[in-house]
Order: C-alpha cells, then structure tokens, then sequence
C-alpha cells in the first residue's frame, strides 16, 4: 500500500461519503438524522434513546409520547440506528420541520427485518399540534410493497419492492402539490398525480411510527433505521430546478458510497 | 509529497479480496475489490468519458435520446415469417415485435432470443414461479397447451410443465418454452392470469414446474430426487428472470404429497413435511429467494384410499407448522372423480381456482378447521359440540351437493353401544360451532368425532364457511371445511 503523507479534499477520497453529502445538505438547509454513535443520547441507565441530534441545522428528535423507553440503540457492523420492534411503539419525532408547502421529499435508509415487514418508516404529520388527529402522509414497507399515502386526499402510491433483505434499503418520497413519487435505492422512479395532500408548514416528522397515538400496532413493524433525511423545500425525485437534481445525485453517490 | 510504501497487512482487510492501495494521511484514495479498483473521479473526467461515449455530460438531466440501449430496425417479414408482427427491433440478445397471436391476451407486444427459440410475451413485473413437489399423482397433467402460450412457461429443455418424474437429474436453463401439457401449478398461472386480464391489470410471466418422484414417505421426499430438481428449478427461475433483466419471485410452492406416505404415521408425515419446508427454504434463500409460501390440498378419502395417519398427520400441519408460510386451499372431497379416482377436467380447473384465490390470499386463507369435540351435560350427555376455527361464520349447506345427509359428514368412531349422529346443526350460540344430536349418549374409551372421513365411500362433508367465488365451469366455489378425527372429551358442564 501507498501511503501518502497530505491530505486530499474529501472528494478524491473513497471514505468520505458522509462529508461530502453533510456539506451538499448544509447548502440546501436540510435536515440529516445521522446513523453516528455520536449522534444519540442515550438515558444511562436502560440505554433508550432519548435524543437522535440532526448535525446540519440543529433540530433534534425526540421519544413520541407512547414511546417511553422503547426506543433502543442498534449498533453493527460500524452502523448505529434505532431498533423498532413489531408492534411496539418505538418511534421519535422532530417537531416543526417546516415543509413548504409547493413541495418537499424525505428519505430513510435502513435495515429490512429477516421476514416480514419494516411497515412505518416515516410520516409527515400536519397535526395541530398534538399529533392526533390531522392530516397526514406516511410511508411504509410491507415487505413485498411500499406504500406512499397521504390520508387527507386521494394520494396513494405503491411499488414493490425490489432489493434484498440484507442490505440496508433507501427509499425516497417527494410531495409536489398533488404530485407524489417514491423510489427505491436508484430504481424507477414511480409517480402520481392525484389531490394536494395539504401539508401546512406546521408538520412534525415522525421516524418508525404515525403519530403521538398510542395504536395502529399492527403500523409498526421491526427494522433498523439507519439515517434520515428531509429536504424542506427540495423535490429531489420531482426536480425543478438544478438544486433539487444535485441533492438528488448526492444522496444517489452517498448510498453507492458509503453503504 | 512525502510517500512511503508498506505491505498490506492482511488483518487490516475487512473481506477477501478488498483492500487499500493508495491512502492520504487523512483517508482512502485508491481501494480495491474483486471486481477492479474503487476510486473517485473527477467532474472533468466524467464529462470527457461522458464525451467519448457521445453521451451529454453528467450531471445535467438524464434520459437524451443517444442513452437509450442501441436499437436496430429489423424487417420483421425476414425474421418473422409467417407471422402476423409489426414493429421488431433488436434489442440485446432479444428480438422485440408486436404482434397478433393465439391466446387469450390479445395483440401485444412480445419477444424472441435472436438465436431461436418459442415467442414469450414482452410482461411487466418479476418473473413468477408456481413450482411444486410431491408423489407420482402431482405429475398429473392435461395434454395441451395454455390459453396464454406466451405467458405460462416452463425451462426450456424440453420436458414441459411436468418435471422430470425423478428419472433424472434437471439441467440449468436460462431460456423459456410453451408448455405442451397443463399441470396444476400451470392451470394456476393461466386462473391468476385470467383474473388479471378481466380486471385489465399487468399480465406478467410464469414459469410452472412440478417435479415428482416415487418417495415412500415425507422424509424420503425431502431428500429425493425430485427435490434436488426443485431447487435447479428455482435456480433456472433465477437464470430466465437474470436473462430477461427481470427479477425471480416464487409465487408458490405446491406440497403435492399426502396420501403417499407409508410412513403410518402421523408425527412422522407431519415431521418430515416440517424438515422439507425448513430444507427448501434454507436452499431458496442460499439463491436469494425471500421465504416461499407453500400451499397443499387436504387429501381426504375413505379409509381405503386415506388412513388415519393421512387425516391426523395433514390436521396436525395446520396447527404445527413452525414458523413456515404453509396453507391449505381446500379438501380435496370437493372436486368431482372419474371412476378412476382421478380428479375430472373440470374438478382440475377448480383445485386450480382455489390454489389460485388461496395463494392470492396468501397468509389470510383459512378453510374452516374443527379442533374441539365435548359432550354436552345437557340432554344426557347426546349432543357433542365441535368447535372450528375460521374466517367465516360456518354454514351447513342446504344445497348438500356431495349428498351426506343430516349428519353434514360427521361421524362417530370407537361408539361402543352403537350411537350415532342423527342430525347437525350450527350452535346458536356461537357461529363457528357445530352442535351434533347423537341417537343415544355415545359411549367408549375411545370415543372419536370424523369428519369427511369414514362417511361413504369418499369421506365428503357439507360444512363450510361463507365465502365464495363463482368458477370458470360455471359451479360456485366455496370453502368446505377441512376433515378431522378428533377425540371427544367431557364438556365443562356449562352449557
């Protein structure tokens, strides 16, 4: 091996996946939940998270109300996440994340359970505050299919799933008035145009369940959330303008990269 | 630019074959894998490959018109002939037409390997398995092919939708043919098909395969011949889904081995049912297939086609099955025989429909399953009850099409004074429970409850539950109850 006394800029380097999306993601204001040791806390004496901290604006995810000490730390093979578990109601929020309401997209990266499905990924829920009774659009794996939906208008997506259970899965949505699209990994790109699924600035993001309610168990599925990503006014997979297809490519490169 | 060269220490290595070669002070620059060298390059030099390919530069919106795989008009009168094609291009190894064909899906566009070969449909979506495994009886097959030629297929070498019969050892494929011949498992493709095309949705591609050999018992099975071509079947699903650039799903597996085993007993059919669903789904997942669903008939039939052990050890499947995805479409007393103790054309279509309506189901199909006999205190101990679970509210059909009378297929074994069932009705008090009058208070240390066994010379019944879906032949299908032999035991008194 050769080694080279200097340093180089982190994109000549192979190892710098996360550097380079981290700086591509400061310029768009986006929001980027971590899968770094470094980047929860946890209470010291059961070891749940009580903190996810984003490293680009600052926002923070919490423990939902339903989750109290439900909420565990997955740590393997050099990757931190959090650990859901079927029918438990382990799930976090980072309140207010402001989308726009002309068009936003959020993205998960994470590990699928050995069976079944890892259901709610993430929701975008434009409660009134409390999280329990608004407007909101989800997404989740089944295992065999995703499903995009909004619940207050007729925006529905599905689209099956196509890459294998052992390695970790992104998936994409982006909402751009009633357009909705989702895409797995660097698959096709699946799109449709149905009612504005009304997302008012005041949504709260919701990671591995719906909302604050303590329900819908059979909504929760087991899988390991490794990293997730929120653009507020980006539509990488409905593109606009340039920003919205470098963000794109970024996270594209960040997935080829560094997972 | 100071440098120094060291040897790559082999613990440092994550995995064979994966390494270092060129490393800054602050990270990797050069790696390598298997495959090549990993590095990343600049905008410029992606623009110029970019360039040199006559592709426009990265980074600005995909999809010019020059990305597309290279596409060659073909005339089709010269590579079609006979045929009424429109439109062939060459793409790949492929050649690509639209076209008017025989079969049920009309004109559409299909495809050819460029070096020969039966004409497929050009489908959306994975390429589907429907395979199967089982005794000599699951080679059944009716000679002809499907009326979606170019959809239900079977690997190409030569032998067809009905396997190998465990003469030899199956070859590797990654082409497709017609079928010449219908098997279970290829009538279910053409059933999900038809249903497909009523509701105008996606018609993709199958690929059917039932591989059978002679085991004498489940455990013989699971380390036979024919599982051996099972598994090559899968990995051909894999090579005709890689070469198609589509993905390979198992629809279903058909376990199609009941009444076969010799074993005569029910543990050991049931174990050895249980340690070939383990095997294959180990086999199945080394090829990268997700956990299959495995679906099976309940054989039934009088005690001289079924024994007790048949009946106990299919019933005790339904309730143990680990952590398998194993469900059953439906009792095998439904379909209609020929003299021959075959099923009939027609009862073939329908085992078909309810595979198919079982496996679309998936996880959610149950049959009505009876897994408690008491005798009631009440009316001196002359009415048993017999409890099922299911999805439905039980009904005792009126319209008794396998003519067992009042009894609905129940019967009393091991009644030492001579009782018998007189008359079954459904427990008011709870719809998923049977009451069964008895001419007397039956009696005997070992008193059991039959159903759709023993009764006549087929073992039918007339319970049910209250679904249904109206079949091809024009019968209405329903979903009979599946038989049982179970022990009766004293009520708690409360009724």
């Amino acid at each position: 091996m050769l080694e080279l006394d200097m340093d180089l800029p982190p994109g000549v380097r192979a190892d710098a996946a996360r550097p380079l999306l981290r700086e591509q993601m400061a310029d768009a204001g986006a929001l980027w939940l971590e899968g770094l040791r470094e980047a929860f806390a946890t209470d010291a004496e059961t070891g749940a998270v009580t903190e996810w901290r984003d490293s680009i604006c600052g926002c923070v995810a919490h423990p939902t109300e339903p989750s109290i000490g439900h909420t565990l730390l997955s740590e393997a093979d050099g990757l931190s996440g959090l650990a859901l578990r079927a029918g438990t109601h382990c799930g976090l929020v980072v309140d207010k994340v402001d989308p726009d309401p002309a068009g936003w997209s959020m993205a998960v990266i994470y590990l699928p359970p050995e069976t079944g499905g890892a259901r709610t990924l993430l929701t975008l829920n434009a409660g009134s505050g409390d999280g329990r009774s608004a407007t909101y659009l989800f997404l989740s794996d089944d295992g065999d299919r995703f499903t995009v939906k909004g619940t207050g208008g007729a925006l529905e997506l599905t689209a099956p799933v196509e890459g294998p259970r052992s390695r970790p899965r992104l998936a994409t949505v982006t909402q751009r008035g009633s357009e909705l699209a989702f895409q797995e990994n660097g698959g096709a790109i699946h799109s449709v145009v149905g009612s504005d699924a009304a997302m008012s600035g005041n949504a709260d993001l919701f990671i591995g369940c719906r909302s604050h309610r303590p329900g819908l168990l059979k909504t929760l599925g087991a899988s390991v959330i490794l990293e997730v990503l929120f653009w507020r006014d980006h539509t990488l997979l409905l593109p606009r303008k340039e920003a919205d297809r470098a963000q794109h490519m970024a996270l594209r490169r960040y997935m080829l990269w560094g997972h | 630019m100071a440098r120094k060269t060291t040897k790559n220490d082999p613990a440092e290595g994550a995995a064979a074959g994966h390494g270092v070669l060129v490393r800054a002070a602050n990270g990797d620059v050069i790696r390598y894998d298997p495959s090549g060298l990993v590095m990343r390059l600049s905008d410029k030099v992606i623009d110029d490959i970019a360039l040199r390919l006559g592709t426009s530069p990265a980074g600005q919106a995909q999809a010019p018109a020059g990305q597309a795989p290279a596409v060659t008009r073909a005339d089709p009168h010269e590579l079609l002939e006979g045929i009424d094609a429109w439109d062939a291009r060459i793409d790949g190894d492929w050649l690509i037409f639209a076209a008017r064909l025989a079969g049920r899906q009309g004109i559409r566009t299909f495809r050819r390997p460029l070096s020969g070969g039966d004409i497929i449909a050009d489908a959306p979506g994975p390429l589907y398995g429907v395979l199967a495994i089982g005794g000599p009886r699951a080679a059944l097959a009716t000679p002809g092919g499907s009326e979606f030629p170019q959809h239900v297929l079977a690997p190409a070498d030569d032998i067809g939708a009905v396997g190998h019969a465990g003469v030899e050892r199956a070859g590797t494929h990654d082409r497709l043919e017609h079928l010449r011949e219908m098997t279970h498992e290829a009538l279910v493709a053409e059933t999900l098909l038809g249903w497909q095309l009523e509701k105008f949705e996606a018609l993709p591609l199958f690929l059917t395969r039932a591989e059978t050999d002679s085991s004498a018992t489940s455990a013989d099975l699971a380390t036979g011949r024919a599982y051996k071509n099972l598994i090559t079947a899968a990995a051909n699903l894999s090579r005709a889904a890689a070469a198609l650039g589509k993905r390979a799903k198992i629809l279903a597996i058909h376990l199609d081995f009941a009444l076969e085993d010799m074993s005569g007993s029910a543990a050991a059919y049931r174990d050895g049912i249980l340690a070939l669903m383990a095997q294959t789904e180990r086999d199945l997942g080394q090829l990268g297939f997700d956990k299959p669903l495995f679906v099976a008939r309940f054989e039934s039939g009088g005690p001289e086609v079924a024994t007790e052990a048949a009946i106990e050890g299919q019933w005790e499947l339904i309730w143990n099955h680990a952590d398998h995805r194993l469900i059953f479409s439906a009792p095998g007393y439904m379909f209609a025989q020929d003299d021959h103790d075959r099923p009939t054309e027609a009862a073939r279509r329908e085992m078909a429909e309810m595979t198919a309506a079982a496996i679309s189901a998936a996880d959610d199909w149950r049959c009505p399953t009876f897994h408690l006999a008491e005798r009631l205190s009440q009316e001196g101990g002359s009415i048993i009850r017999v409890v099922a679970q299911a999805a439905g509210d039980l009904v005792i059909d009126k319209d008794d099409p396998f003519r067992v009378g009042k009894t609905a297929g129940f019967t009393l074994m091991g009644a030492d004074n001579g009782a018998r069932v007189t008359t079954v009705k459904i427990d008011p008090g709870d719809p998923k429970s049977l009451l069964l009058e008895c001419s007397k208070a039956p009696e005997g240390a070992e008193l059991r409850v039959a159903y759709a066994f023993g009764a006549g010379d087929r073992g039918c019944g007339s319970v049910r539950d209250d679904w249904q879906m109206q079949g091809a032949t024009g019968r209405g299908l329903h979903r009979w109850a599946l038989p049982c032999l179970l022990p009766v035991r004293d009520g708690d008194g409360d009724a």
